[in-house]
């Protein structure tokens, strides 16, 4: 049959219905691979890590030769670190940031320093909101800076262009106008199938399918749903199978943040078209025995990122894609009474990536000019999110954000 | 009213009141449609079904909503909006007066409140009794009711809106969501506006003018000058044509769908100023109409999670852990008591995502497990006895060319457990695209 009988006859109903095979588990789509999706120089990447709690900067990007910080954290203190910054910022990342510390050696390491926004509030409720909308000048944000940028995402052509990862809660800056999903597993994004209906099940999906197959005399609202409904189910059949034939070369740390950050891996590559994903690790609220869980979740953040930036240098993506980690605020200089430290304001901000422009930017704030025993902000956080936005994601920022915000050449 | 579109609707030959019909009725004035009340609306003509169901006697009283009611002080004694949310389903799903609970639903939806930020379940339960006891009522005591709530006044910052230090959120949204729409007032206008609403505070969990706080200045609003207190702006506003305009476009949008012609709109604006504002006696004469009843309007709509959920259970007369159900409206888009924000929830088109779609399948291919038939599908034939039972509850009006599908499923599964087979026919008939549109 020569082309254009074809395309006359058979290949309306060709196109119409993509990929029934894959659907029906007869030949898994192994030769999607990751490569496949990335095409193009706009296919960009980027993984939002919440550090929950409030983290404390001042011993995660340390003033390791400043007399002060070791006089007001006499227990506290990290009294000595081999993973220095540079060779005259004073400045040294804590001892379990090893994994960090190689990404700044190799210059995929940005850390941002002094981040904040005027007035801080020391709110984590308000805090985290703000961080979250990017709107310190909202009351109440409903909407997030993500969800605002997968709205654009969405319209560009992804068939989901965020999720949430993790948890159960879709996070404030993910929410938006359109669904994004929150799952724990990949397998959420799935058809349920009922085990015990074992061998009808394959009759199932037929079924399903024939149901959304579009009819000659469908109005368009019908087509409308039969395309999403077709969209939908083959695609969840898609994530499936790539899910089931990639196997990471890359061995995961196995901690709660090692795990989510192999399934963040696995969405970003999957059929989907996944952009954005949100991730979270919580226990940052350090106000009593610090020592005792601060310097732990520091090295399962290290191990975490470390483990992904590896298993994205093997998928070929990983100067596709961006880490961006956040906190709702920084905590005090001077530690407590009960071998803690209390919420702060300013802190420093990481982003990682293949693309990232490495390095320290900004000064580190002065431990002696203080706003009420907090380091005062130099970056407004607005601007990172703004690099974010439009150097990375090619995202028009000002409508999000509220305003026009100065770039910070955060990345290449 | 007569001429025109809202013309009573004249059954006739080419358009019967039929099954067809009577289910349209009731799927856009109660979402469900049960069979006895589809039975009940063919045994009366449409002008008398619409005046029961406005009256909320179509469905015959079974104490429910009396008995719900009374758990409500136990309900808000846990303080936890879940609770509030899985009361709001139980009385939508087991109400007798299935349209003054859709009503609930549709100005819920309209003055789009949020506990997140308002975090007091008593105080959104305060806001839900008023949709309920003013919903198909005058609608200018519906906006007064609904703005002196403390649900509100926390809502849109009103009880921060004092005297030399005005906040205009509630003016804004007042003008531009619930009452006039965008455009059809100055900023000026909500300058002034906000001004009259000062004073207006909470206190003992209820609403309490504070004079000290007022505004007693003279203020111009919509061209006039005067002190005006913030009743007399809420009424000044409801008096505009623009208002008549906007409830009409609203109701139109809700009740007629989105193919809703210009013309049909002004009428039905022109109806809301002839009966006073009153939305009861609007609905009446809107439900009966040659416009409502119009098959080119009909199945025009995209049913939103809850509506879709409600629609099922109900038509299936079953009821389900109502906790279960709120979550599972919320994976797929709509919180109830929660909406995104203060627009409400974004309908029609944008329910449809291939994310949301594999959440309402994954729904309805669990749903056969949390619900107790009644009858139990024991007495049914195994597979096709079964699928005709289930259709007709759900799809009255047939399944149309989806029928030879699923009956093929339902024959291939016949030797399966019944658990199993129910599960796989609710999730393909809650799936047909028919099941998503209205």
């Amino acid at each position: 049959m020569d082309r254009r009988n074809f395309l006359k006859t058979g290949g309306q109903a060709f196109f119409a219905l993509p990929c029934l095979d894959p659907f029906l588990g007869l030949v898994p789509d192994a030769a999607l691979s990751s490569l496949k999706l990335v095409n193009r120089a706009r296919d960009r990447l980027l993984v939002v890590l919440e550090l929950a709690g409030g983290n404390d900067g001042l011993n995660t990007v340390i003033p390791i030769e400043d007399p002060i910080y070791h006089r007001v954290r006499p227990t506290l203190r990290v009294e000595h670190s081999e993973l220095t910054l540079g060779d005259d910022s004073g400045l040294a990342l804590h001892p379990n940031l090893g994994g960090l510390h190689e990404l700044f050696r190799e210059g995929e390491l940005a850390i941002v320093l002094g981040v904040g926004y005027p007035s801080p509030n020391r709110s984590h409720f308000r805090s985290m909101d703000i961080w979250q909308s990017g709107r310190p000048d909202l009351e109440d944000a409903q909407r997030g800076w993500l969800g605002a940028a997968a709205e654009t995402l969405g319209r560009r052509g992804s068939e989901v262009p965020a999720m949430a990862l993790g948890g159960t809660e879709l996070p404030l800056c993910l929410r938006g106008k359109i669904v994004v999903p929150t799952l724990r597993t990949l397998e959420e994004y799935q058809l349920f199938q009922d085990d015990r209906a074992g061998k009808a099940n394959s009759g199932r999906k037929k079924t399903l399918l024939g149901l959304v197959e579009e009819k000659e005399n469908d109005d368009r609202l019908a087509r409308l749903i039969k395309r999403t409904a077709r969209q939908a189910y083959v695609g969840a059949e898609k994530l499936k199978n790539a899910a089931l034939s990639y196997r990471t070369k890359v061995e995961y740390p196995r901690t709660g943040l090692g795990t989510r950050f192999e399934l963040a891996a696995r969405s970003l590559s999957s059929p989907l078209g996944t952009r954005v994903v949100h991730l979270r690790l919580g226990g940052f609220d350090t106000h009593a025995s610090q020592r005792r869980t601060h310097p732990a979740l520091l090295s399962e953040l290290s191990t975490a990122v470390s483990a992904f930036a590896k298993d994205m240098k093997v998928r070929k993506l990983w100067k596709h894609t961006a880490v961006v980690c956040f906190s709702e605020f920084g905590r005090r200089v001077a530690e407590n009474n009960s071998r803690g430290t209390d919420h702060g304001a300013a802190a420093p901000m990481f982003l990682a990536g293949g693309s990232v422009n490495g390095g320290l930017h900004g000064t580190q704030p002065s431990l002696e000019d203080l706003d009420h025993g907090d380091l005062k902000f130099a970056i407004d956080f607005r601007r990172v999110y703004r690099d974010v936005l439009e150097s990375w994601l090619d995202i028009p920022s000002a409508e999000i954000l509220g305003g026009r915000q100065a770039g910070l050449e955060l990345f290449d | 009213m007569t001429g025109g579109w809202l013309e009573a609707w004249r059954p006739g030959p080419g358009r019967p009141w039929d099954i067809r019909a009577a289910t349209h009725l009731l799927r856009r004035a109660t979402l469900g449609n049960p069979r006895a009340l589809v039975r009940r609306c063919l045994e009366l003509e449409p002008r008398e079904a619409v005046d029961e169901l406005v009256a909320g006697e179509l469905a015959a009283d079974n104490g429910v909503d009396d008995q719900l009611a009374a758990t409500l002080p136990t309900v808000l004694a846990s303080e936890a909006p879940e609770d509030l949310a899985a009361y709001l389903w139980l009385r939508m799903l087991a109400t007798s007066h299935p349209l003054r609970a859709r009503m609930v639903l549709f100005w819920h939806d309209h003055f789009a409140t949020s506990v997140q930020k308002v975090r007091s379940a008593y105080w959104m339960a305060q806001q839900l009794a008023t949709f309920e006891a003013h919903g198909l009522g005058s609608f200018e005591q519906l906006v007064l009711e609904v703005a002196k709530g403390p649900a509100m006044l926390r809502w849109l910052d009103n009880d921060q809106n004092r005297k030399g230090r005005a906040n205009e959120n509630f003016a804004r949204e007042l003008l531009e969501l619930f009452t006039l729409g965008r455009g059809n007032y100055s900023e000026d206008d909500i300058k002034q506006a906000a001004r009259a609403f000062t004073g207006w505070r909470i206190r003992r969990e209820a609403f309490y003018f504070d004079r000290r706080r007022h505004d007693t200045g003279e203020k111009t609003v919509f061209g006039k000058r005067g002190p005006f207190t913030g009743e007399q702006v809420i009424q000044m506003a409801v008096a505009r044509p623009e208002c008549a305009r906007f409830v009409a476009s609203k109701l139109c949008a809700v009740f007629i769908g989105p193919e809703c012609p210009g013309p049909a709109r002004d009428e039905v604006a022109e109806l809301f100023r002839h009966e006073g504002g009153r939305i009861g006696p609007v609905l009446r004469t809107l439900l009966a109409s040659r416009l409502f009843f119009d098959p080119r309007f009909r199945g025009t709509r995209i049913r939103g999670p809850v509506e879709w959920i409600v629609w099922a259970l109900t038509s299936l007369e079953v009821l389900a852990p109502p906790q279960l159900l709120h979550r599972a409206a919320a994976r797929m888009g709509q919180a109830l008591l929660a909406p995104p924000d203060v627009a409400g929830w974004d309908e029609e088109e944008a329910w449809i995502s291939s994310s949301a779609w594999l959440q309402r399948a994954n729904f309805a291919g669990r749903l056969g497990t949390t619900i107790e038939l009644r009858p139990a599908l024991d007495d049914f034939v195994p597979g096709r006895g079964e699928l005709s039972h289930l259709a007709r509850r759900l799809f009255p009006e047939g399944l149309g060319d989806a029928g030879p599908e699923i009956a093929r499923q339902a024959s291939a599964e016949a030797g399966l457990p019944r658990p199993v087979r129910l599960n796989g026919l609710l999730r393909a008939l809650l799936m047909l695209p028919a099941a998503h549109r209205f």
